[in-house]
């Protein structure tokens, strides 16, 4: 395929292009239509962010050195922690189940890798990630870095 | 080195683009059953964009939250440039639609100068947009605005 070889265009459009978001939706929205209605991916996605989450901070570890020990990307490892409505990819999955040695398939499911249509599976996710909110106080380190952050966004 | 790398399988095909081995973008194409719904072109056919993304250290957004850089911009414009090019050698005269998330919309719209022709009730109402050979041809026009 030939492309256009001028740099000027180039610069142009990667100048206008800057920030914007490109995601097209088309397959993704295919892929979903496609899923069975009867299975339900948000509580499960729910307590996969939370189930990674906890299970880290059992470990007192940080993203880095839980990114660093499962040998998981850490811009993937943040948005799973972040995005409940992120996939991830299987290898990640398989690397995270590997090392807090759970279940590969089950954490796939939780992921949202899988579909099952296991009731007792389903309720006992839902169970979990109702549960596993936080409600308690904040430790010393997490106030500091919420107050510290606080700080930045006022002095911004 | 940067490339492109096409795999084509009867009737779609998917684009990448690679930089030292390393996958920045993707996109698949579908060059069978689509066509445009925009009033001037409608029932010819297109290329369609059924998917298209670029790696996560090339989103501004989410390096900046890491207090980063992305490493690469102007992939999706090459992207679509890749199904523009795609549409004329199919003999679609540069005709391509896609479905865009809402967050791209300012993307296909404001930046690619695609027409917004609806949003797509069978789609969770994402917006159908579209190039006419018109504007396709602006696109990859260097003295385009």
């Amino acid at each position: 395929m030939k492309m256009n070889q001028s740099s000027k265009w180039l610069m142009e459009k990667a100048e206008q292009e800057d920030g914007c978001l490109v995601s097209v939706g088309g397959l993704v929205d295919s892929l979903e239509q496609s899923e069975d209605a009867s299975t339900n991916v948000i509580p499960f996605k729910h307590a996969f962010v939370r189930f990674v989450q906890l299970a880290r901070r059992d470990r007192k570890l940080t993203l880095d050195q839980f990114a660093e020990r499962a040998d998981v990307d850490l811009r993937e490892l943040l948005r799973i922690e972040t995005d409940e409505h992120y996939t991830p990819a299987i290898r990640t999955v398989h690397q995270i189940a590997g090392f807090l040695k759970v279940p590969e398939k089950r954490l796939m499911v939780l992921a949202g890798l899988l579909k099952v249509k296991d009731a007792q599976f389903q309720r006992a996710a839902l169970k979990f990630a109702a549960s596993s909110e936080p409600v308690e106080k904040l430790s010393q380190e997490e106030h500091a870095a919420l107050e510290e952050y606080v700080k930045f966004l006022c002095d911004r | 080195m940067a490339g492109f790398e096409v795999i084509t399988e009867v009737a779609f095909s998917f684009v990448g683009i690679t930089v030292k081995g390393k996958l920045q973008g993707l996109m698949k194409l579908e060059n069978a059953g689509r066509s445009a719904r925009i009033a001037s072109q409608k029932g010819k056919p297109l290329t369609y964009v059924g998917y298209l993304e670029t790696a996560p250290w090339n989103i501004k957004l989410l390096m900046q939250a890491l207090g980063k850089s992305p490493e690469f911009g102007a992939i999706g414009t090459r992207l679509i440039e890749a199904a523009v090019r795609k549409s004329l050698d199919e003999g679609f005269k540069g005709r391509v639609a896609l479905h865009s998330l809402s967050g791209s919309e300012r993307f296909y719209l404001d930046v690619c100068g695609m027409t917004p022709v609806g949003r797509d009730a069978a789609k969770q109402n994402l917006l159908w947009c579209e190039f006419t050979p018109e504007q396709a041809k602006k696109f990859l026009s260097e003295d385009a605005e």
